[in-house]
């Protein structure tokens, strides 16, 4: 097997596991939302890690996602599934407006028109009260149902996510590995120079936005009919700051280190639960303390130090290259 | 096109360019042939950058047109430009220069490739077609400019001379009919000059039209075939080196007592 990849099936197998060992609800419920985390960020890594255009609304498409879905479930009786998918179709179409506007802007006007765009959809959700019931948020939305199996239990939900989660992993590294992907580095690394050799801005940051867009939606439908309950907390800017958290720190620009920062900060706010009042300061420090230490994150840490080791042990192996280092 | 006129294969017909009340370039009109190496020179402010750019595209034009065999450039976007077929090189460096040599130039083969999403995601027999070509052709071309050994260094860690043998790689990769080369030996030593001309030579000779903006006059006066003097927006002489370089009015605009050391 190759040695490059073998952690990421280590840590599928221990994902496929997990629930043989766990005993506990909590943890995975915990485990649940990490997979929506994954979800979430892959997209994001698109725009903000290859693109390098810091996005401030991007869950902005999970609220977008999960209303559409419990909207069309409760409302039109449509089917989860169906409804989860046509969730995630609804967001593609909004990301695509969104990006009409935003990508005529760059870096810091981007970032502003993100955030503005966020809170913009936000209140319309919170005022549409005939719609969307305000600040009170939709409940008692159906869960998926596939081949007459309803995913209601934190078991089934986590393998119903597990499985969304790899498929987005999965298509996320495939675009990342073409010339899609190359092309989103080039314009991260150098525009005019990307330009030059036929690569477009406003197209490949659209492709990225509206990819990203599509599995927030779908991120957001799975959230929904997990919990059952949406309302607009889920827009919320510290939402936002959560998600770049597990970015940044997992390694933005790598398929592997969003999935490690969605997981580790799925249970960091519980390790801090105990000292709840102090967690934003500590996602703070946490920040500040791991840019300094690992500026481009924790995944190009891992892999040097995972080629270390393959070399020791097979000094002939291939070590994995860094991607994206 | 049915029909491609090879004296023509660029036609610049009238190009002008107006920063608010400075004509930075006025009125300039001349053709390149396939397969030639022409240079655009001039004083400093005479507006050489100004063309450049504005058949490259990055800078709108006031008025005029640009044709490359045939298809008009004025009002297409520079990535545009890129996939009629006209590569360009940057005045101040530019690579990738946060990734490898070798990565850089299978970046450059994306207008050549095909492969849509689809193709990749489902590892199609297309996108590992393009891929491995992409790779040989990488590989070719760093062959062929002398930066073969240098595949996996980071191209922000290369010498400054070979970063610009490492552009030149670039845009050859993007399988251009025609050259475009901004200032190509600025910064460069004699000996790195020298082994910059050989190579213009050598990517003329397979079938690439070259268009360069320099200063370094030994390296225009040795290589081109056709030299077109620009000086304060105007063109003012245009002609084979020799011709050029007896021509009184270049002499005084711009080469001054160069030549008659």
């Amino acid at each position: 097997m190759n040695m490059k990849k073998l952690p990421v099936f280590v840590l599928l197998a221990v994902a496929a596991v997990l629930p043989l060992f766990v005993k506990s609800e909590y943890f995975m419920h915990i485990c649940v939302l990490a997979m929506m985390y994954i979800m979430l960020t892959q997209g994001l890594n698109l725009l903000t890690g290859y693109i390098g255009q810091l996005s401030l609304g991007h869950q902005t498409f999970l609220g977008l996602g999960g209303y559409a879905s419990a909207l069309l479930a409760i409302k039109l009786g449509v089917p989860v599934l169906l409804a989860m998918l046509l969730a995630g179709l609804f967001t593609v179409v909004c990301s695509f407006l969104i990006g009409l506007v935003t990508f005529r802007m760059r870096g810091s006007y981007f970032v502003i028109m993100t955030t503005a765009f966020a809170e913009i959809v936000r209140l319309v959700i919170n005022n549409s009260t005939a719609v969307t019931n305000g600040p009170m948020g939709l409940r008692e939305i159906p869960p998926p149902v596939i081949f007459g199996l309803i995913i209601k239990s934190k078991i089934s939900s986590y393998y119903f996510g597990l499985v969304l989660a790899v498929i987005t992993v999965f298509i996320c590294y495939r675009i990342v590995d073409s010339r899609t992907g190359r092309a989103f580095v080039a314009l991260r690394e150098h525009e005019a120079l990307a330009n030059s050799v036929g690569i477009s801005f406003a197209r490949y940051s659209m492709v990225a936005a509206v990819v990203g867009g599509f599995f927030a939606g779908i991120a957001g439908g799975f959230y929904a009919h997990y919990t059952h309950f949406i309302s607009t907390d889920v827009i919320t800017f510290s939402y936002t700051v959560t998600i770049l958290l597990m970015l940044i720190i997992g390694g933005k620009g790598t398929i592997m280190g969003p999935v490690l920062g969605a997981i580790i900060f799925s249970f960091v706010p519980e390790a801090l639960r105990a000292v709840d009042n102090l967690r934003l300061p500590i996602y703070g420090l946490i920040l500040m303390i791991s840019v300094l230490a690992m500026p481009k994150g924790l995944m190009p840490v891992l892999s040097r130090a995972y080629g270390r080791i393959v070399y020791k042990l097979a000094p002939g192996q291939k070590t994995p290259a860094a991607k994206g280092e | 096109m049915a029909f491609l006129d090879e004296n023509r294969l660029l036609e610049v017909r009238g190009l002008s360019k107006r920063f608010g009340g400075l004509a930075a370039v006025q009125n300039i009109s001349f053709d390149l042939k396939k397969n030639e190496i022409l240079a655009l020179i001039g004083p400093n402010g005479a507006g050489k950058t100004t063309t450049f750019n504005m058949i490259a595209g990055s800078i709108a034009a006031t008025s005029g047109s640009v044709k490359l065999a045939g298809e008009e450039l004025i009002g297409k976007k520079p990535y545009q430009i890129a996939s009629c077929g006209l590569a360009r090189t940057f005045q101040i460096t530019a690579v990738f220069f946060g990734l490898s040599v070798f990565e850089n130039m299978v970046i450059a083969s994306h207008r050549l490739q095909k492969a849509t999403m689809l193709d990749s995601i489902l590892y199609s027999k297309k996108y590992r077609q393009e891929e491995r070509e992409a790779r040989e052709k990488a590989n070719a071309i760093l062959r062929f400019v002398g930066l073969e050994e240098m595949a996996n260094v980071l191209s922000g860690n290369l010498a400054y001379g070979q970063q610009r043998l490492l552009e030149v790689a670039i845009a050859l990769a993007t399988e251009p009919v025609m050259l475009l080369l901004d200032e190509p030996a600025a910064g460069l030593n004699p000996e790195e000059t020298v082994s910059l001309m050989r190579l213009i030579g050598k990517i003329r000779d397979q079938g690439i039209t070259v268009l360069l903006v320099e200063h370094n006059m030994r390296l225009v006066m040795e290589i081109s075939d056709r030299i077109l003097v620009l000086d304060h927006g105007e063109m003012i002489a245009e002609g084979s080196p020799d011709e050029i370089s007896m021509n009184p009015q270049v002499i005084e605009a711009y080469l001054g007592k160069g030549v008659e050391e």
